[in-house]
């Protein structure tokens, strides 16, 4: 019994932070209906910028992650009005194409300049908190903290979308980009708006990795991947559904890997593709 | 219609010349060079990426002393490395040793890193008969088939962690151990025959998984491992984002077992683990020693920027580089017929210790048990050495 | 004028091995095997839309079906037939529920299902061997699979060229452009697909089959590792979808860029193969293909097809 309770907490951990990082992703599609699997270059980097800015200052990481996400922002906001602008105009699968193109290209030159300038090895930071004890079940407060963090970013993205100009504009660019345009809505800074707040998301996400696990330059297009079947399985454009795909991903692995731990990454995927055969808009897609 | 023909035949030209093959000089070579592909990017490019510095500094350092003498020729030749970025994938090495192949300068190939990408190089090295001398590939897969142009530098992936016995079983203390071993063909063999190792010796193997490469969760499994109530847990993994991920999370976990072995310690494990991984036991191919072999070692390691702790893998470099140095020196000749009789046939010291090939072509470089001590990669051997330098982490 | 050109470039192919480069030689091996790979996958991606990231699988189920039936002792040519059969039978198979699926989700959940027969493949150890790999009879095989894989892109391409002035063709065409117009005008829409599907899984699956009797030795990520699921849809797009040579020119393009920088830059070729590849996809929107001057090249060669 304790054992079930350990797995479905570590797995429910775990999923927090693959939602923060599928988050951002799920953002940028919704808005831009565009594959970018540049996306885990954003969390790498973040990542790698709090580790160096750590092993030179010492300040607490998720301090320098905060600080650093207006930098991933504007990065965010560039790369989308440079090179993602071009490609809003195009026919629905050219698009499709291109994006994929263009973020790859820009993914595999980020990586290669990345590991050429700070090397290509494991980077981690050594940050701890105790965990909480509870009898023989241990709760990482870190990752309790990377739960927090994306409920509240949750409530706080709900709260933007809902209240704020730029967040309802934001949704009606979703929902209808045509009839946004109409309505006098400049879908062109939305969509660089919102790639922006996917990467300062991605670039937090960044921080949980480097502190709980490790970072290195070749790890963007792998975690891109993961993310984006994961937005797939909550379904594309919906917050809720990378939320949920997240928590299903993580307490399958957890539950699996208890058993037969080579079986834990099979099975994440296993039901993914379930999922999507018999939804096939995803979880919550529209 | 006339320039399209002439268009098709110049573009045709270009691509040709672009990526031609080198002409091919029949003369007396007027330097020594070897052949390789390392791993300059891709999934071992954290591994073993600067090796080609290395390599190029160890070439200078042999050339600063005029080189390798070769007695057909009566004189030194020095050295140099012909470096191809191999990608981590074995049919770009396998290209680029048949682009090197008809390279007829070329004296000695010398392998890439891994097993399975050593393996498309052998064929190459067979099928045009060049010498090559292998590096990081030590798995049955690569021995399996008699080819007379390849030899190894290490001892058979099962023996690698042999020499961690003895330490527990003179001193005592541990009973139980837990295993966890990255889903890759060296990995596993590395573990199966650690395992066997500690059975013949009377240890008990408590847990025993191996989980895929890209992990990220290992809660679970630390969850049941600790139930199993290890005194030492050994992981062994290529991927330093595997035993750096698992680790941390057995800190979160707060299991703090009598002592854990990590079979691949470097520079980055220790520095992302800070306070953690003092203690923690580990392996590297290197012992202290004061052979002019170490000392030049020492320096190659040094010009290259890095030292020996923070890649174990370059104490196989340095030896695999040593051993076609002394190669040439004892064959007297670049014949390759006669380098590679050289090569299976001759024995000799290298740091100290014994240099030789078996039959089915393993090498005799094994790996030496050290510990992280003051944040620092300290070697621990031999026996007597280990007995009073080691310490458990929580006794 | 144009025949004879495309006869003598033909020819130069075939005698090729005659003038000994092994080095050239593999290289144009590599070179065939991703222009199959494009090319089978644009027969899907290019003519109906569907852009299958997975396409891959199909050929790593091809590489080890083949493996583990020719160990088991079935005969060479068999084992080939196999390993074709094999992929597409899972092409059937998964074609019913996969193509409910539409855009991004159909290409997103193709990638997922790469990943996961990597999975499987590594853990259904008992079989597959998982991460030792497969090893297949050894043997030197360079010549006789430059031949192989020269014949199968020659009829990939031959097959490209006839489904195009076909009504399969007209009817892929009609699918991509707007689907359910299509199927409200009587189109067999699921039908028509999954024979896509089942045609671009076909070469997939035998190319699979040559490699490993080529290379011997195969594990999950050789064959259904990331990169070489994305080379080949990067490829055919690069080179432009919907056109039979844009594939062929896409492959061509990455590949003697890929070695260009690889054999003059030791550091940061990766870096420069990115930014072409970016380069491409932001100005270049159609493909290589659809680039004016090369067009109008084309065009007046007759080389230019495009449904």
């Amino acid at each position: 019994m304790e054992i079930a309770v350990q797995l479905v907490i570590a797995g429910i951990l775990q999923g927090g932070v693959y939602a923060l990082a599928a988050f951002g992703l799920s953002l940028i599609f919704g808005v831009s209906d565009v594959l970018n699997l540049a996306h885990g270059e954003f969390l790498m980097l973040g990542g790698l910028f709090t580790f160096l800015l750590f092993s030179a200052t010492g300040l607490n990481p998720f301090l320098i992650g905060l600080m650093m996400v207006p930098f991933a922002f504007c990065l965010g906001y560039i790369f989308d009005r440079l090179l993602m602008r071009p490609l809003a105009g195009k026919k629905e699968h050219i698009r499709l194409m291109s994006s994929i193109l263009v973020t790859l290209g820009a993914a595999l030159f980020i990586e290669d300049v990345t590991s050429f300038l700070a090397g290509a090895e494991e980077k981690g930071v050594d940050y701890t908190l105790p965990s909480f004890f509870w009898g023989d079940i241990f709760i990482s407060y870190l990752r309790l903290l990377a739960v927090v963090m994306i409920a509240a970013l949750t409530v706080g993205i709900h709260y933007y979308l809902k209240k704020t100009y730029t967040g309802r504009a934001l949704r009606a660019t979703t929902q209808n980009i045509r009839g946004a345009m109409l309505v006098g809505v400049d879908t062109h800074r939305i969509r660089s708006v919102t790639f922006g707040i996917g990467s300062g998301l991605a670039s937090i996400a960044g921080v949980f990795y480097v502190v709980l696990l490790s970072i290195s330059p070749d790890m963007g297009l792998g975690v891109t991947i993961k993310y984006l079947c994961i937005i797939v399985l909550g379904g594309l454009g919906s917050l809720i559904g990378s939320l949920v795909g997240g928590l299903i991903l993580g307490l399958t692995e957890s539950v699996v890997s208890y058993y037969t731990p080579h079986w834990g990454q099979t099975a994440a995927f296993l039901i993914l593709v379930l999922i999507l055969l018999i939804r096939p808009k995803g979880l919550f897609g529209k | 219609m006339n320039k399209k023909l002439i268009g098709f035949c110049l573009v045709f030209l270009m691509a040709v010349a672009i990526i031609g093959p080198d002409m091919v000089r029949a003369e007396e070579p007027k330097e020594i060079k070897i052949g390789a592909t390392i791993a300059l990017s891709g999934r071992f490019k954290g591994i073993v990426g600067t090796f080609d510095k290395l390599g190029d500094e160890w070439a200078g350092l042999v050339n600063e002393r005029g080189g390798i003498y070769v007695k057909e020729y009566g004189k030194k030749l020095p050295i140099r490395f012909e470096v191809y970025d191999d990608a981590s994938k074995p049919e770009n090495a396998r290209k680029f040793y048949e682009k090197m192949a008809t390279d007829s300068s070329i004296a000695f190939f010398m392998g890439p890193f891994s097993s399975f990408i050593s393996n498309a190089a052998i064929t190459v090295a067979g099928k045009h008969q060049i010498p090559m001398q292998m590096v990081c590939g030590n798995d049955e897969v690569l021995f399996e088939k008699p080819n007379y142009w390849r030899v190894g530098s290490l001892v058979p992936a099962a023996e690698e962690w042999e020499r961690l016995v003895p330490i527990y079983k003179k001193k005592g203390g541990v009973k139980t151990f837990a295993t966890l071993a990255m889903d890759t063909l060296h990995n596993k063999g590395v573990i199966k025959g650690f395992e066997a190792d500690l059975k013949k010796n009377g240890f008990e193997v408590v847990y025993s998984a191996i989980a895929p490469p890209p992990t990220k969760n290992f809660a679970p499994m630390i969850t049941k491992l600790r139930k199993a109530k290890p005194d030492v847990v050994c992981i062994e993994a290529l991927s330093l984002a595997f035993t750096i991920g698992f680790l941390k999370q057995m800190r979160e976990a707060g299991f703090k077992p009598k002592e854990i072995i990590v079979g691949h310690v470097t520079k980055h494990v220790i520095d992302t683990l800070g306070p953690f991984a003092e203690n923690i036991t580990g392996l590297a191919y290197y012992i202290e020693g004061d052979t002019q072999d170490h000392k030049d070692f020492l320096e190659v390691t040094r010009r290259a920027g890095f030292t020996w702790g923070e890649f174990m893998e370059s104490g196989i470099r340095y030896w695999a580089y040593t051993r076609i140095k002394q190669t040439i020196e004892t064959a007297g000749t670049l014949d390759r017929k006669k380098i590679m009789d050289t090569m299976w046939n001759m024995k000799s010291k290298i740091m100290g210790l014994d240099n030789y090939v078996t039959k089915e072509g393993y090498g005799a470089l094994g790996s030496y048990p050290c510990q992280v001590q003051g944040g620092k990669f300290v070697s621990i051997w031999p026996l007597e050495k280990a007995l009073k330098m080691h310490k458990y982490r929580n006794p | 004028m144009n025949r004879i050109i495309l006869g003598l470039v033909l020819v130069f192919f075939l005698i090729f091995p005659v003038f000994n480069m092994p080095y050239l030689n593999t290289f144009l091996i590599i070179l065939f095997m991703y222009i199959l790979l494009a090319e089978s996958y644009d027969l899907l991606g290019g003519y109906t839309g569907y852009i299958n990231m997975g396409h891959i699988a199909f050929f790593g189920i091809g590489a080890y079906t083949f493996g583990l039936l020719w160990n088991m002792g079935l005969a060479l040519y068999l084992s080939f037939l196999a390993g074709t059969f094999a992929a597409v039978i899972f092409a059937i198979l998964i074609s019913f529920p996969f193509f409910r699926l539409r855009g991004a989700y159909f290409s997103l959940a193709a990638f997922a299902l790469v990943k996961l027969m990597e999975h499987l493949t590594l853990n259904l150890s008992s079989i597959t061997h998982g991460s030792d790999g497969l090893k297949v009879l050894e043997g030197n095989r360079m010549i006789p699979m430059y031949y192989l894989s020269l014949l199968l892109v020659i009829a990939v391409i031959a097959v490209s060229y006839l489904i195009m002035h076909s009504r399969l063709g007209l009817a892929m065409a009609s699918i991509r452009e707007e689907e359910t117009i299509a199927f409200d005008f009587g189109v067999p829409v699921q039908r028509i697909k999954a024979t896509a599907m089942v045609i671009s899984a076909s070469f997939a699956g035998l190319m699979g089959a040559f490699y490993t009797w080529y290379t011997i030795f195969i594990n999950p990520s050789m064959v259904f590792g990331t990169d070489i699921a994305l080379m080949p849809v990067a490829m055919a797009m690069l080179g432009g979808s919907g056109v039979i040579i844009g594939p062929v020119i896409g492959a061509v393009f990455l590949l003697i860029v890929e070695e260009t920088l690889w054999t003059r830059f030791a550091y940061l070729h990766t870096a420069a193969y990115g930014l072409v590849i970016l380069c491409v996809g932001l100005f270049m929107p159609g493909g290589l293909v659809r680039l004016g001057p090369l067009r109008r090249f084309l065009v007046r060669i007759g080389l230019f097809n495009e449904l």
